[in-house]
């Protein structure tokens, strides 16, 4: 009983924090008058999440440790990716400040705090060491997505949306779950370590292989890899953009989170039969090679037949996703920071994107492209920003997006041997996203007006996701060597596996 | 250990058994005993001397089914209760500032219900 | 072949015919009725394995609230159980590759745990299923229980928020 008192609980520090916010926004918000408007609520929860970052930043020197065994853990990898979760989930609240969509909302304080609700189940996500807290995160993060999703009440596309996530993420969860039974069945503990540790010992090569791809299937349905990734873009059309906005950036990165936790930790020492037995991890290459190949064709070629911006957006993530999984692939020795600077990138420039498209959605009332058209011509900055995000998403040299996708690269073709035919496949799949991104920066920048009725001014919520974003991406592109001092704390994650 | 714990589920499977064969036989019997002349007027559904019209399967108010939902909320949190109640005298007081976190979080759902006027009926 | 194996096959039986069932069966009444049957059939598959918690927890939840809720969801709509228009989506092909799926996937299941050994059995588990329960979730799975308590809370709000009638007309109703 002593170790629960003796536990460092001011490990969760940035935990505790976006609890704490997240229950007062809620007091709040029921003791409000209806007819007051919600959006204070939201800067509260984007300060509350910036104010988590800094707890977090501030933890950053602290020893790996853990509280009651394992079940919450404090390593570099939980705290690198940490920082990534509350700078995407403080970028999507100043999005949620911003937001006034056409058909109005009446559940803008519940935008807020199930966002950040959704922001702590994907915090813990990156902090467990133990299978159970991992799932229970997860599901956390899941439902309260499913909410944030049918936010739009009086929309039937909003409706779909959550209808569609429920049911695919619901079948996402049961199979993980079937994989992990398997898991705690063959090892008879729930600590990731523990198994790792115990897994070395077991000789069921043939059942840890199907746990293993149970698990990859499950995870895959998060990650929206192909051919999982049907719900995708239906549900990212249909939320609200600012959750579109959480769910492309927070929650893809709460996936490789749990992508990484589970496989890399569990599987990496694993028996396996096949090429290296040695690894259960690295037998499996190829099968994750080809999940990460048939996502980025998948995700570039559809997207270029899309006119809406959402469901254009939600392609280019699913590319995007398939690069990660590249990279992942590749298993690399920097793996892990090549990943999270992919994720970085991934953030600044989606986030700047998304906000600059809920303007737009807001705005017109429709996610057309056509609203974009000729941009340019009275919204001079605007449209350069969205032009630089295009730019950084398509990966061009001067831009967050190119550092990142050359880590990647370098990923692929260096390690022995080298993963030749993923590199070729993202090479192209990349030359294919030129398309469509490039065909969105002639509509802004070379076309006349389309509507006379100019846009109006943006919310300051909204300002400030923009310049924040384009700053990053600027400097992330000219000053790469930033992000690899935030890295370099964390001594390439060799506290990562046991 | 094993044959003991499942023997002991032998008398429940008689008690089901005793269960179900009851009323089966009950009203086999009866329907065996009884005359069987039947006509239009009672076969129809009896409503307390009232002629009975319309559909039974009628539809409800939507209202219901908010308190269905807050229903199931609360009996998955009562099934929490029952293992606390049991180990409470040798968990001492984390198992107590546990169930206090707990109980507080299950209570701002109940400030939030009852703000939002879910649970007044009209 | 003992009594338990006996008890198995046939609660394992009533599982499966009570999920087909409610896939086949065309009013919604009759298959919530059958899912009853599986959920209880599977109650009593815990108490094989001396899960007798899990089992009184399965009746509570699934038999008792989940059942509710879904037989109050088909009060609150409107169904004209119509069995000619019953829509099936996928021609022939489709179901084909379905069934092949499924197949290829019970095998696989099956070739691997044909030979597995789980090592223990389950008569080493605590005779005090509850107490066994307890002692663990209070002390060492404290985290995942409060996370579980932010969950049934978003939970809670979620289903206001989605299934609350809005709009101005719900309040003078």
């Amino acid at each position: 009983m002593n170790d629960v008192w003796q536990s460092d609980w001011s490990l969760m520090t940035p935990e505790w924090i976006v609890l704490a916010v997240a229950v007062v926004l809620l007091l709040i918000d029921v003791a409000m008058p209806d007819e007051r408007s919600r959006r204070p609520l939201a800067w509260g929860a984007a300060l509350g999440a910036v104010l988590a970052l800094g707890a977090t930043a501030a933890l950053i020197p602290a020893e790996p440790a853990s509280i009651l065994h394992g079940t919450f853990r404090l390593d570099s990898f939980a705290k690198a990716f940490k920082l990534l979760l509350l700078a995407g989930g403080a970028l999507a609240l100043l999005i949620v400040a911003g937001w006034n969509p056409k058909e109005g909302s009446r559940y803008g304080g519940e935008f807020a705090y199930l966002l950040l609700f959704a922001l702590l189940g994907a915090m813990m996500t990156a902090s467990s060491g133990d299978l159970l807290t991992l799932f229970v995160s997860v599901e956390l993060l899941t439902v309260s997505s499913y909410i944030l999703a049918g936010l739009r009440k009086t929309v039937a596309a909003s409706n779909e949306a959550a209808l569609k996530y429920v049911i695919n993420g619901g079948i996402a969860t049961a199979v993980m779950l079937f994989g992990m039974s398997y898991v705690f069945g063959l090892t008879g503990t729930t600590n990731l370590n523990e198994i790792a540790r115990r897994l070395q010992e077991t000789n069921e090569p043939y059942m840890l292989a199907l746990a293993f791809l149970l698990l990859l299937i499950g995870v895959s349905f998060k990650l929206a890899a192909v051919p999982f990734h049907m719900w995708a873009p239906d549900v990212y059309e249909g939320a609200p953009v600012p959750a579109t906005a959480f769910f492309a950036v927070v929650s893809k990165t709460a996936g490789f989170v749990l992508l990484l936790r589970l496989l890399v930790t569990m599987f990496a020492a694993a028996p396996a039969e096949g090429r290296d037995p040695s690894s259960l991890l690295l037998s499996m290459q190829p099968a994750i090679a080809v999940l990460a190949g048939l996502t980025m064709i998948i995700g570039s070629v559809v997207a270029l037949r899309q006119r809406s911006l959402k469901r254009l957006l939600a392609y280019s993530s699913i590319a995007h996703a398939g690069y990660l999984l590249a990279g992942f692939a590749a298993m690399s020795w920097a793996m892990i920071d090549s990943l999270w600077i992919y994720l970085l990138a991934y953030l600044l420039m989606n986030m700047g994107a998304f906000a600059i498209v809920s303007h737009i959605v807001d705005e017109t009332g429709s996610d057309d492209w056509d609203g974009l058209t000729g941009l340019y011509r009275h919204r001079p900055l605007l449209a350069a920003a969205l032009g630089l995000f295009l730019l950084s998403l398509a990966g061009i040299p001067g831009t967050a997006g190119f550092i990142a996708k050359l880590h990647l690269f370098i990923g692929l073709v260096v390690t022995e041997p080298g993963h030749y035919v993923l590199a070729a496949v993202m090479a192209i799949t990349t030359v294919i996203s030129y398309v469509y991104y490039f065909n969105l920066i002639v509509q802004l920048f070379f076309r006349p007006l389309f509507s006379s009725a100019p846009l109006g001014r943006m919310s300051a919520g909204l300002s400030a996701a923009v310049v924040l974003c384009a700053l990053g991406t600027l400097a992330l592109g000219w000053a790469p060597g930033l992000a690899y001092n935030v890295l370099a704390q964390f001594d390439h994650f060799g506290d990562f596996l046991p | 250990m094993s044959n003991i714990y499942a023997n002991s589920y032998a008398i429940v499977f008689v008690f089901l058994c005793l269960g179900v064969l009851l009323p089966v036989g009950a009203l086999t019997l009866g329907r065996w005993l009884r005359p069987h002349v039947p006509s239009e007027a009672k076969e129809t559904t009896y409503e307390s001397g009232n002629n009975p019209f319309h559909d039974s399967r009628i539809q409800f108010q939507v209202r219901y089914y908010l308190f269905a939902l807050l229903f199931v909320i609360f009996d998955v949190e009562t099934v929490f209760f029952y293992p606390w109640a049991v180990v409470y005298d040798q968990l001492g007081l984390f198992a107590f500032v546990e169930m206090v976190l707990f109980i507080t979080l299950l209570a701002l759902g109940l400030i939030y219900a009852w703000k939002k006027k879910v649970l007044r009926w009209m | 072949m003992s009594g338990t194996d006996i008890a198995f096959f046939l609660l394992a039986l009533a599982a499966i015919a009570g999920a087909v069932m409610m896939l086949q069966l065309t009013n919604v009444v009759h298959m919530v009725l059958s899912l009853v049957m599986t959920f209880l059939a599977i109650a009593g598959l815990y108490v094989l394995l001396s899960a007798e918690f899990v089992a009184v927890v399965q009746v509570l939840i699934y038999s008792g609230a989940i059942t509710i809720i879904m037989l109050f969801a088909i009060m609150l709509t409107r169904h004209h159980a119509d069995d000619k228009e019953r829509q099936t989506t996928g021609g022939v092909g489709h179901k084909a590759a379905a069934a092949f799926a499924v197949l290829a996937f019970g095998l696989a299941v099956y070739a691997g745990i044909r030979t597995l050994d789980f090592g223990a059995d389950g008569s080493a588990l605590p005779a005090d299923n509850a107490k066994a329960i307890g002692q663990w979730l209070y002390s060492y799975y404290t985290i995942p229980f409060e996370i579980v308590s932010v969950l049934l809370l978003v939970a809670l709000i979620g289903a206001i928020v989605l299934a609350k009638k809005d709009g101005k007309g719900a309040e003078d109703e």
